[in-house]
């Protein structure tokens, strides 16, 4: 496709917003006006490769075509770039690793649970799903537990990506030295060794779709990070409600470094660790007008 | 409420809201100065929907005076600030009987409440006490409108540095534009220098460019500022965009190399910005980060505009530039050095370091560079590029293969032995084949005529779809006897490409229509939908009764097509039709109702569209507005200056307004 004398249609202002509706409502991404000039050129290899004349037609694609949920999340995955790399964000990792980790395992043990799961909620390629299985393996902590690592996304390709565990030099740009026995090198780059893949799954779930959130089952710790930027208030609340309904009483959420749950929701706690804040779901568990539980 | 547990706590106060106790308004202040942030919230939360049920304006206010607790303080605030222009009146009524210690957290409350204390603001903004002149400038900025900046301008001469601060930051947030004469000497002034470099960004004034340039040479934390600001006058386009265009050509090389360690790592918009301004400058130097910026789209149009315009010339620096760079970038900088090349006539050396190029990048491991060098390449691809175009399709995901396949597509017009000879043997079942199949059928010849009637035989639907796609160059009668084979095939998108290409073979001729007459029968809507377009496009007007049975069918995608076709081709029956598709639930389907509407002469289509400007959908309202605007008539007018002074959407006002002023323009014309 040309870049600089692309002979495509022309997207159109009315289009653009229609757009911007029809996929906010899909998966409660929201765009801002200016990007425009993105739906086209990024659109313009959908509008083509389906034959269209424009992006009206598109549109109605969107809306009628028996396969539109297939083309919607071609359309999300052409939209969003979805660059992430491994041990990202390694202040908030750590704050897991030495704080968060030990508390589990004191608190599930005292319970008489010897399982683990932990949610990376929009995981894109999988590195931060593979970051969270070599940090629990290198803890030492849960050997002999059932520990299982879910990622999911909107896309199909990443998944592919994911499911695949192999990584070129930009996935590394952040990891420590000490985490490279977790990979072997192969001709298509480095991939996570296979005890590591094994704890981990993926799934093609929309965070917006809340009664299929319910496959993943009961997460101890939710990680969504930088993902909650892209989308509106409204969605914002409906999936901080997913994490909330889909976290054990006392499980931790961990949000991107300029994301916070203040004007969403005041159902979580906040706890101060040495290097980072998390929220947590209150382990109190009381219906009003009814009977009041602890767990 | 007395919970030692927070949590209990805030359920208590979430559960206020539908509790009948009688103390309920002081347990909700009660929860609004909590120990807990939570709970606060909650109450906040609640009290923002209850507040003037419960009459709990005045208990706010008093909130916010008080000095013990500093919690409610913030809290009745955030209410206050949630209430917006509904607390208004309670703020300026107790402003009067507020302690002087108090009265910025109430002034600081009314830049919450829009337009109706602006006057007052203006007012406090020269009061003595110098935090409540602070708080109402700050106020005055969130404020906002035409009053607003005209009372922070009145501060910017202001003996008090710190509201000489706020003013400009104040107007700066408002994106306002301020006089070159008033920010002259705020531009000497160490303490708002950079401010004042910021609001110039938002000039209209063509000697802006200079002071920013001038800004720029020197140096220093000012310079970012500069060059943030020139990227905002760039952004704006006018003359003084042109002015500083004009100017860029001209920078030295010291301030080249400053705006060139801003393109690599200042934030966003100072990169965006520096490399603006550097392209402008036709500065080699700065391809490179352009075509990072554009690889995530992070270059406006205007910008790559530029690069345009600079031509041939830019070709060579790309191509150096582009090994350095990230396989996204790379792939950029590629796909730019070759669009340029498209156009330019390059000297053959450059030309020939561009090939080069290339297919190093087609040798390389990453799909989204191999994937733009297959593209590009396409244009200059040799007999003995066909290969590797070839291994690039089998090796990488499917838009990596279609890109592949659409450069051996144009090299099959130049090398069709080199093409043929690396697609003779090749499977193409698959998403191969969908990517590959195009450039068989270019080839043409009786051997690609067996390989695309084999291929629409496939397992795979893409690979069936993809043989349907390229049988108009096969054409003639055995093309449109394979489409309609193609209209029996259970993949929906396989019928919808055979509708396609029916079309297309069609237009002229009888060839095809009978088909296609059938395909308004199909079970799959997509198809249908496809067929009327079609059918609609050619003007069989044998087709009108069915398209008509379409409509009032009421499918929507169907229904809309079926208006489209009857629409293009005038059906006088089309406006029994309409007065029931208005009622419709589909928005899609009114607009097409709509549209037909306007293009009739029946007596009444003023008023029928008239009525759309009511409807629920901004979309709707919005075509109405633009069809009326077109029509021109009193009627339209008289129904469009109604709806303006009602309609609540951004957008439609906008069409409302320009539909009025087109038609102004039409009768001044």
């Amino acid at each position: 496709m040309s870049i600089l004398f692309d002979t495509g249609p022309p997207l159109q202002p009315e289009e653009f917003r229609l757009l911007r509706e029809l996929i906010n409502r899909f998966c409660g991404m929201t765009f801002s006006d200016d990007a425009q000039y993105v739906f086209e050129r990024r659109l313009r290899d959908r509008v083509r490769e389906l034959g269209l004349d424009d992006y009206t037609q598109y549109y109605h694609h969107l809306l009628y075509h028996p396969n539109a949920k297939a083309e919607m999340e071609a359309a999300v995955d052409a939209l969003v770039t979805n660059e992430t790399y491994f041990f990202r964000e390694d202040y908030q990792l750590r704050a897991f690793r030495y704080e968060v980790l030990p508390e589990l395992r004191e608190r599930l043990e005292g319970e008489g649970r010897r399982s683990l799961t932990l949610w990376s909620a929009g995981c894109s390629t999988g590195e931060e799903v593979y970051t969270l299985a070599i940090l629990v393996q290198d803890s030492k902590l849960f050997e002999g537990w059932d520990v299982r690592i879910f990622g999911n996304d909107i896309s199909r390709r990443v998944l592919a990506v994911a499911r695949r565990a192999t990584y070129g030099s930009s996935s590394f740009r952040a990891m420590p030295p000490e985490y490279e026995q977790y990979f072997v090198e192969t001709p298509d780059g480095r991939q996570v060794v296979p005890h590591i893949r094994g704890m981990c799954h993926f799934g093609h779930l929309n965070l917006l779709d809340r009664d299929r959130s319910a496959l993943i089952g009961r997460a101890d710790a939710v990680f969504c990070r930088n993902v909650l930027i892209y989308f509106d208030e409204r969605a914002r609340s409906r999936v901080i409600d997913t994490f909330y309904e889909r976290l054990y009483p006392g499980g931790y959420l961990f949000l991107g470094h300029s994301e916070s749950l203040l004007n969403s929701t005041t159902a979580f706690e906040l706890v101060h660790l040495s290097t980072d804040m998390v929220y947590r779901r209150p382990r109190t568990k009381i219906s009003f007008g009814g009977k009041g539980e602890r767990t | 409420m007395d919970s030692e547990d927070p949590e209990e706590r805030r359920r208590a106060t979430a559960a206020l809201a539908s509790a009948g106790a009688t103390d309920r308004s002081a347990l909700l202040i009660r929860a609004l100065g909590d120990v807990d942030w939570r709970v606060r919230k909650e109450g906040a939360r609640i009290a923002a929907t209850v507040a003037e049920e419960w009459g709990l304006l005045p208990e706010l206010v008093d909130g916010i005076c008080q000095g013990e607790n500093v919690g409610l303080r913030n809290s009745a605030l955030e209410v206050l600030e949630r209430l917006g222009p509904r607390a208004a009146n309670a703020l300026l009524v107790a402003l009067p009987r507020v302690p002087e210690a108090a009265r910025k957290f109430v002034v600081a409350a009314l830049g919450f409440a829009g337009g109706a204390g602006v006057e007052k603001l203006a007012e406090l903004s020269r009061d003595p006490e110098p935090n409540t002149a602070q708080a109402a400038i700050e106020a005055l900025a969130r404020v906002g409108g035409e009053r607003a900046e005209e009372a922070l301008r009145g501060h910017l001469a202001a003996e008090d540095p710190v509201q000489r601060l706020a003013a400009l930051e104040g107007l700066e947030r408002l994106q306002a534009q301020v006089s070159l004469e008033a920010l002259t000497p705020l531009l000497q002034d160490r303490l708002v220098r950079r401010l004042a470099l910021r609001v110039l960004g938002y000039s209209e004034e063509p000697g802006a460019a200079d002071a920013l340039l001038d800004a720029l040479e020197d140096g220093g934390a000012a310079a970012l500022e500069a060059t943030v600001a020139l990227g905002r006058l760039l952004s704006r386009g006018g003359p003084v965009a042109r002015e500083m265009a004009r100017r860029a050509k001209q920078l030295g090389e010291p301030v080249r190399k400053q705006l060139r360690g801003v393109s690599q790592s200042g934030r966003d918009e100072a990169r965006r910005a520096a490399t603006w301004v550097l392209l402008l400058a036709r500065d080699e130097e700065s391809l490179g980060a352009a075509a990072e910026l554009a690889a995530d789209d992070r270059l406006p149009p205007i910008a790559l505009d530029v690069i345009r315009r600079w031509g041939g010339p830019a070709i060579g620096p790309l191509v150096q530039a582009a090994p350095g760079l990230p396989p996204r970038a790379r792939a950029v900088a590629l796909q730019m050095a070759s669009d340029l090349a498209a156009r330019a006539e390059p000297a053959p050396d450059v030309l020939k370091a561009l090939r080069v190029a290339l297919r190093d990048t087609l040798q390389s491991g990453d799909g989204i560079a191999v994937g733009a060098a297959a593209e590009a390449l396409g244009r200059w691809a040799e007999a003995e590029d066909a290969p590797a175009l070839v291994a690039a399709a089998r090796a990488f995901p499917e838009h990596v293969a279609r890109a592949a396949g659409r450069a051996l597509e144009r090299l099959a017009a130049s090398a069709p032995d080199a093409v043929e000879a690396q697609l003779g043997s090749l499977p193409l079942d698959g998403p191969l084949g969908a990517a590959l199949l195009p450039a068989v059928a270019a080839l043409g010849g009786q051997s690609a005529t067996d390989l695309l009637q084999a291929t629409l035989n496939a397992d795979d639907p893409r690979a069936r779809r993809a043989a349907v796609m390229a049988l108009p160059k096969l054409g003639g009668e055995r093309a449109v006897e394979l489409a309609g084979f193609a209209l029996a095939d259970e993949d929906v998108d396989v019928q919808v490409a055979a509708v396609m290409v029916l079309g297309q073979l069609s237009r002229g001729g009888e060839l095809g229509v009978a088909q296609l007459r059938l395909a308004l029968r199909a079970s799959f809507e997509p198809v249908v939908a496809a067929a009327a377009r079609a059918l609609g496009q050619i003007g069989d007007r044998a087709s009108l009764a069915t398209l008509r049975e379409l409509v009032k069918e009421g499918r929507p995608g169907v229904a809309v097509a079926a208006m489209e076709a009857l629409r293009l081709m005038e059906d006088p029956a089309l406006d029994d039709l309409l007065v029931e598709a208005l009622g419709q639930d589909d928005e899609e389907l009114v607009k097409e109702a709509l549209r037909a509407i306007a293009q009739s002469d029946t007596p009444r289509r003023e008023a029928r569209i008239g009525l759309a400007l009511e409807h629920s959908a901004w979309d709707v309202r919005q075509l109405a507005a633009s069809l009326l605007g077109q029509l021109g008539t009193d009627d339209a007018r008289a129904a469009l200056s109604r709806r303006r002074e009602r309609e609540a959407d951004r957008g439609v006002r906008e069409s409302i307004d320009t539909a009025l002023d087109a038609d102004l323009d039409g009768e001044e014309g």
